[in-house]
C-alpha cells in the first residue's frame, strides 16, 4: 500500500506537533521555540542593561552631577557589564541565533540534546531573575564585572552583593556550558548527508568556535567563583595574602576565562556576517578555508593572551612579553576575515539593504576597535591607559560594533524566515544610520577623554579637568543610540503585524533554512536534504533531487520523532535516532538549581545539600523514559 | 553534482561513537579543565609560599591514599570489560563487573571520606591557603567519584530489564566517565600528596 | 601517495602545530616566572638557552606540520575546497593548516626573541 507525500508530511506534522498554550511553551524542547524564548528574554535584559547605561551617561553628562550616588553607580556599571555580556550577547548569539539556526543550517530537525537545550534556557532565565532580584533588593554586584579581589572580599564588600555576583554567574555558566555542548555535538553529529567539514556553512564554523571556547573557558571562571564564594562564606584563604593566598590568582583565573569570552562574544557575530555578505552580494565568500580556520584560530590563540589584561599588575616584563607576542598575532585571523569580507563585498554585486548596511557598519567599527586593541599590546602604552576611558572606548567599539551590529543585521536578515513577513526597508535603513551616528558620538570621544586621563568607573568628575564637553557629547550619543534601538524594534514589531508575506526565500539566501517555508515547520525538513557545498540553497540540482525524493517518500523518517545521525568528519549517514519531545523535567530541574543558588546566598548549606538530593531525584525522573528503539 | 545520496551508508562508517557518548565526552572535557584550573591553582599557590605545607601543618599521609588509589585504578579493568561485554549483549557478566566496580568505588569513596575527616582534626580549610586548596581539590574529586558510583548504580537498576540501544550507549558513556574520573583522581591525589614526595 | 598517508599528514598538519605552540607557550611562561622568582632565580639555570631551546624545538615541530600540510595541499591541488570528501576535505584542511601553522611559528619566534632580549630578572 503506497502512501502519498501529503499523508507522509501529515504524519510528520502530527509526530512533531507542539503542545498548545502556555504549557506547550513551558515544556517545549523544539530548538526554534527555545531560540525565540532566548530572543525575548535577552531583549528584556538588553533593555535593562541599556537603562543602566543611560542612567550612568546621564549622571556623567556634566561635572559633579547628583542623579545617582557612588554606591548605586558601582552597582550600575557592574550590573551593566554583566548584563550586556552574560545576559545579552552570549545568550542572544548562542542561545537565540545558534539554537534557531544551527540545526536548520546543518540540515537537522533539532539540536542533539533537545531537553538539555530547554534546561539551558530555564537556568539562564533563572540566573537573570536571580541577578535582578539581587539588584532590586539593594544587593546588586558592585565591584565591577570582573570583580577583583581584595575589593570583592568579605572585608571590603561585606554585604550579599558578591554572593549575587558569584551565584548568578555560576548558574549562567552552567547554562552556557550546556548550550555549547549541545551546539558542538549537533555540528559534529547531526549534519546532513554530504556535509563534510569542507561543505559546512561558515556560520556553523563560527558557532563551533564559540562553543568550543565556552566549553574550555567557563570552568576557569567557575573555579574562580567557587574560590571566592568559599573565601567569603566558609573562611578559606585562596585570595588572602596574609594566609598564603594570592590576589593575582583571581585575575589569572578570571582572565583565562575572560579573554576567550570576548572572542566568544564576537565570533558568532562574524558568523552572522559571513552569511549576510554572500546573500546580499550573491557571491560565495572569498578564501573559504582561511575564513573557516580564522574563526577557530581567533578563539584558540585567544586562550593564550589572558595576561594582557594584567600588564599593570607588576608581573615581570619577561613574562608579559609572551602575552604581547600572542596578542600581536591574534589580530591576524581577524584581519584575514576583514579582508575576506571586504573583498567579497567589492567583488560581488552588493545590495545595501538593511542587513548588509549593519555588516558594513560592523566592519568599520570592528576595524576602529581592533586598531586601538593593537595599541594595547604595547606594554608601556597599556600601562598608561589601563583603567581609563580609552579602554572603555576600545571594547565598546568592539562589543557594540563587532557583536551588536551583526546581531541587529541578523535580526533583519532572518526576520522573514522566523516570522514569514518582510520588514519595512526604509525604517530599517534609518535605524541603521541613527545607530551609526549615535554609537560613534557615544564611544569615539571616550578615546580622547581617556587619553586626557579620565578614569573608568567614576561616578562623577571635577569641573576643571576639561572632560565635561566630551562627556556631554557622549551622553547625547547615548540617547541617540537609544532612539536608534527603539526605531529598530518598533520597525520589527510593526513589520510583524503589517509586513508583506515573505515566502520561502526573499533574499535568494545561500543556506538550507531558505529552502523551507517561513516560518519553518516543527520538523524543519520534510525529507532530509543532501548537500554538496556550504551554499546548499544555491545548488538547485540538489534541491530538485530533494523534491524528487520527497515525492517518492524517501528519507522522510515519520515513524517517530526521528533524526538522522552522521559521522564526524565527512557527514556520512550512520544511523537514525529518536529524539525527545516536550518534557516538564528541564524547567523543574532549573527550578531546583535556582533554589540551591538562593539558599547558598544566605549560607544555608544543609538546605542546599537537601536540594542537591532533590536535584538527583529530578534527574532520575528525567531519565525514566527511554527513547524508542530504531 | 553530488556523489553522496541520502541512501549512502558508507560501509566503513559505523556509529563508533553515539551522541550519548559525545555528551559524556563534552562533560569530561569541561570537568577536566575545571580540575586543571584547580591543580594549576595548587601549584601557583605552592610556588608563592616559602613553606608548603606551612608551619604546623603535617605533610599528607601517603600510604593509605596511594593504596586505595591503586584499588580505584584497578577498577578500570572490570569497567572496560563490562563495556565490551555490554556491546556483545552479555547481560550477566556486564552486571557482575559493574557491581564489582561499584563496590570498589564505593569503598574508595568511604576510605577517602574517613581520611578527609581525620585530616580535619589536624587542620581545617580555614587555616591557610594550603589547607584551602588541599581540601577543596579533594572534596571536588571525591564528589566526582561519588557521582560515578551513583551512575553505575542507576545503570544497574536500568539493566534489570536487559539491554536496549539506549542502555548500551549509557553503559559506554558511564564507563568513559569512570575512566576519566580515575585519571582525574590520579592527578588530584598526586598533586595533594606532592609535598610528601619532595 | 596513498589516501591513508595523506590522511595522516593532514592530521599532523592540522593538530601538531597548535599543540606544540600551546605547550611551548606555557613552558616558556613558566620558565620566565622561574627566572624571576627570588628563590629559583638563583639556581644558576641557563635561562636564555632554555627559552631558545623551547622555541627551537617547538619551531621545528611547527615546520614539520607546515611541511605536512604543504604536501597534502600540493597532492590535492586538483581538487577544490568544496569537492566531495575525502580529497576535497583534505585540500580544505591542508589550506587551513598552512595558515594556522604560519601564525603559530610567528608567535614562537616573537615570544622567544622577546623573552631573551628582555633583560628583566637576568642575574648580572
Amino acid at each position: 500500500m503506497t502512501t502519498t507525500v501529503t499523508e507522509r508530511v501529515d504524519r510528520l506534522e502530527r509526530m512533531w506537533v507542539e503542545r498548545p498554550g502556555v504549557l506547550g511553551w513551558l515544556t517545549t524542547t523544539d530548538h526554534k521555540r527555545i531560540g525565540l524564548l532566548y530572543f525575548w528574554a535577552t531583549l528584556v535584559f538588553f533593555g535593562a542593561g541599556g537603562i543602566e547605561a543611560l542612567t550612568m551617561r546621564t549622571q556623567l553628562i556634566e561635572p559633579n552631577a547628583h542623579l545617582v550616588g557612588p554606591t548605586l553607580f558601582n552597582e550600575l556599571f557592574s550590573v551593566h557589564g554583566m548584563t550586556m555580556i552574560f545576559w545579552f550577547i552570549i545568550p542572544m548569539t548562542t542561545g537565540a541565533f545558534g539554537n534557531y539556526l544551527v540545526p536548520l543550517m546543518v540540515g537537522a530537525r533539532d539540536l542533539a540534546f533537545p531537553r538539555l537545550n530547554a534546561l539551558s534556557f530555564w537556568i539562564f532565565l533563572a540566573s537573570g531573575i536571580f541577578l535582578y532580584v539581587g539588584l532590586f533588593s539593594g544587593n546588586g554586584p558592585n565591584a565591577g564585572w570582573f570583580d577583583y579581589v581584595p575589593l570583592a572580599s568579605k572585608v571590603f564588600d561585606p554585604g550579599r552583593n558578591i554572593e549575587i555576583y558569584t551565584l548568578s554567574l555560576i548558574l549562567n555558566g552552567i547554562s552556557s556550558t550546556l548550550t555549547s555542548a549541545n551546539l558542538i555535538v549537533t555540528i559534529f553529529k547531526l549534519r546532513a548527508p554530504g556535509m563534510s567539514f569542507n561543505r559546512m556553512p561558515l556560520f556553523c564554523f563560527a558557532f563551533l568556535a564559540a562553543s568550543l571556547g565556552l566549553l574550555f573557558a567557563l570552568p576557569s571562571l567557575t573555579a574562580d567563583l567557587v574560590f571566592l564564594y568559599l573565601d567569603r562564606n566558609v573562611g578559606t584563604h585562596f585570595f588572602d595574602v596574609a594566609h598564603g593566598g594570592s590576589t593575582l590568582l583571581w585575575q589569572h583565573l578570571f582572565w583565562f576565562f575572560g579573554h576567550p569570552e570576548v572572542y566568544i562574544l564576537i565570533v558568532p557575530a562574524f558568523g552572522i556576517a559571513t552569511e549576510i555578505i554572500p546573500a546580499f552580494t550573491q557571491r560565495k565568500m572569498i578564501a573559504f578555508p582561511l575564513v573557516a580556520i580564522a574563526e577557530l584560530l581567533v578563539v584558540f590563540i585567544g586562550f593564550g593572551v589572558w595576561a594582557h589584561h594584567m600588564f599593570a599588575t607588576g608581573l615581570p616584563s619577561t613574562t608579559l612579553i609572551f602575552f604581547a607576542g600572542a596578542t600581536a598575532m591574534v589580530v591576524i585571523p581577524s584581519t584575514i576575515q576583514v579582508f575576506a569580507w571586504s573583498t567579497s563585498m567589492i567583488a560581488g554585486r552588493p545590495q545595501f539593504k538593511t542587513p548588509l548596511l549593519f555588516i558594513a557598519g560592523f566592519i568599520f567599527m570592528f576595524v576602529v576597535g581592533g586598531l586601538t586593541g593593537i595599541m594595547f599590546l604595547a606594554i608601556p602604552f597599556d600601562q598608561q591607559t589601563t583603567d581609563t576611558y580609552f579602554v572603555i572606548a576600545h571594547f565598546h567599539y568592539i562589543i557594540f560594533g563587532a557583536a551588536v551590529f551583526p546581531i541587529f543585521g541578523g535580526m533583519y536578515y532572518w526576520f522573514p524566515k522566523v516570522t514569514g513577513k518582510l520588514y519595512f526597508e526604509r525604517p530599517g535603513q534609518i535605524s541603521f544610520w541613527i545607530l551609526m551616528v549615535g554609537t560613534n558620538l557615544l564611544f569615539f570621544p571616550m578615546h580622547i577623554v581617556g587619553l586626557l586621563g579620565m578614569p573608568r568607573r567614576v561616578y562623577t568628575y571635577p569641573a576643571n579637568m576639561g572632560w565635561g564637553s566630551y562627556n556631554l557629547v557622549e551622553t547625547i550619543g547615548g540617547y541617540i543610540t537609544g532612539i536608534g534601538i527603539l526605531v529598530l524594534f518598533a520597525n520589527l514589531v510593526v513589520s510583524y503585524f503589517r509586513g508583506a508575506p515573505a515566502g520561502h526565500d526573499p533574499w535568494h539566501g545561500p543556506t538550507l533554512e531558505w529552502s523551507i517555508p517561513s516560518p519553518p515547520p516543527e520538523y524543519n525538513f520534510a525529507t532530509i536534504p543532501v548537500v554538496s557545498s556550504p551554499y546548499p540553497n544555491w545548488d538547485h540540482g540538489d534541491r530538485e533531487r530533494d523534491g524528487k525524493r520527497l515525492a517518492a517518500g524517501e528519507d522522510v523518517h515519520d515513524q517517530g520523532h526521528q533524526q538522522p545521525i552522521s559521522a564526524l568528519i565527512d557527514g556520512w549517514r550512520v544511523g537514525i535516532a529518536d529524539m525527545p519531545h516536550s518534557s516538564p523535567w528541564p524547567i523543574l530541574t532549573a527550578f531546583v538549581l535556582c533554589m540551591m543558588a538562593t539558599v547558598l546566598v544566605v549560607e544555608k548549606f544543609v538546605v542546599a545539600g537537601f536540594l542537591a538530593i532533590v536535584l538527583l531525584l529530578t534527574l532520575l525522573g528525567w531519565h525514566s523514559k527511554e527513547p524508542q528503539e530504531q | 553534482m553530488s556523489e553522496i545520496t541520502a541512501e549512502t551508508l558508507d560501509p566503513r562508517a559505523r556509529e563508533r561513537f553515539p551522541i550519548g557518548w559525545w555528551g559524556a565526552a563534552i562533560l569530561i572535557v569541561s570537568e577536566s579543565v575545571l580540575f586543571g584550573m584547580m591543580i594549576g591553582t595548587y601549584f601557583y599557590l605552592r610556588f608563592r609560599n616559602l613553606r608548603w605545607p606551612p608551619e604546623g601543618v603535617p605533610k599528607p599521609h601517603v600510604l593509605v591514599p596511594l593504596v586505595v588509589l591503586g584499588c580505584l585504578i584497578a577498577t578500570a579493568v572490570p569497567m572496560q570489560l563490562a563495556s565490551i561485554a555490554g556491546r556483545a549483549g552479555r547481560l550477566r557478566p556486564t552486571r557482575w563487573l559493574l557491581v564489582l566496580s561499584a563496590l570498589v568505588g564505593a569503598g574508595y569513596f568511604g576510605v577517602e571520606v574517613w581520611q578527609f575527616t581525620q585530616d580535619l582534626h589536624t587542620s581545617t580549610p580555614q587555616r591557610d591557603a594550603y589547607d584551602s586548596i588541599y581540601y577543596t581539590l579533594l572534596a571536588a574529586d571525591h564528589a566526582h567519584v561519588a557521582v560515578a558510583v551513583l551512575l553505575v548504580l542507576w545503570l544497574l537498576w536500568k539493566l534489570r530489564h536487559g539491554f536496549t540501544r539506549y542502555r548500551t550507549t549509557a553503559l559506554r558513556a558511564i564507563v568513559f566517565f569512570w575512566h576519566a574520573v580515575i585519571v582525574l583522581t590520579i592527578a588530584v591525589i598526586l598533586t595533594t600528596l606532592s609535598p610528601s614526595f619532595t | 601517495m596513498s589516501l591513508r598517508r595523506l590522511s595522516q599528514l593532514q592530521w599532523i598538519g592540522l593538530l601538531a602545530g597548535g599543540t606544540i605552540w600551546w605547550t611551548e607557550y606555557l613552558a616558556g611562561i613558566a620558565e620566565s616566572q622561574v627566572r624571576c622568582n627570588s628563590a629559583s632565580g638563583n639556581w644558576g639555570l641557563p635561562h636564555d638557552a632554555i627559552q631558545i631551546g623551547f622555541g627551537a624545538f617547538a619551531g621545528t615541530i611547527v615546520l614539520v606540520a607546515l611541511a605536512a600540510s604543504a604536501i597534502v595541499f600540493r597532492e590535492t591541488r586538483d581538487h577544490e575546497e568544496h569537492d566531495p570528501p575525502p580529497h576535497g576535505r583534505l585540500h580544505f584542511f591542508s589550506a587551513a593548516a598552512l595558515a594556522g601553522n604560519v601564525i603559530f611559528l610567528t608567535i614562537i619566534i616573537l615570544t622567544t626573541v622577546g623573552t631573551v632580549v628582555d633583560r628583566t630578572c637576568h642575574v648580572a
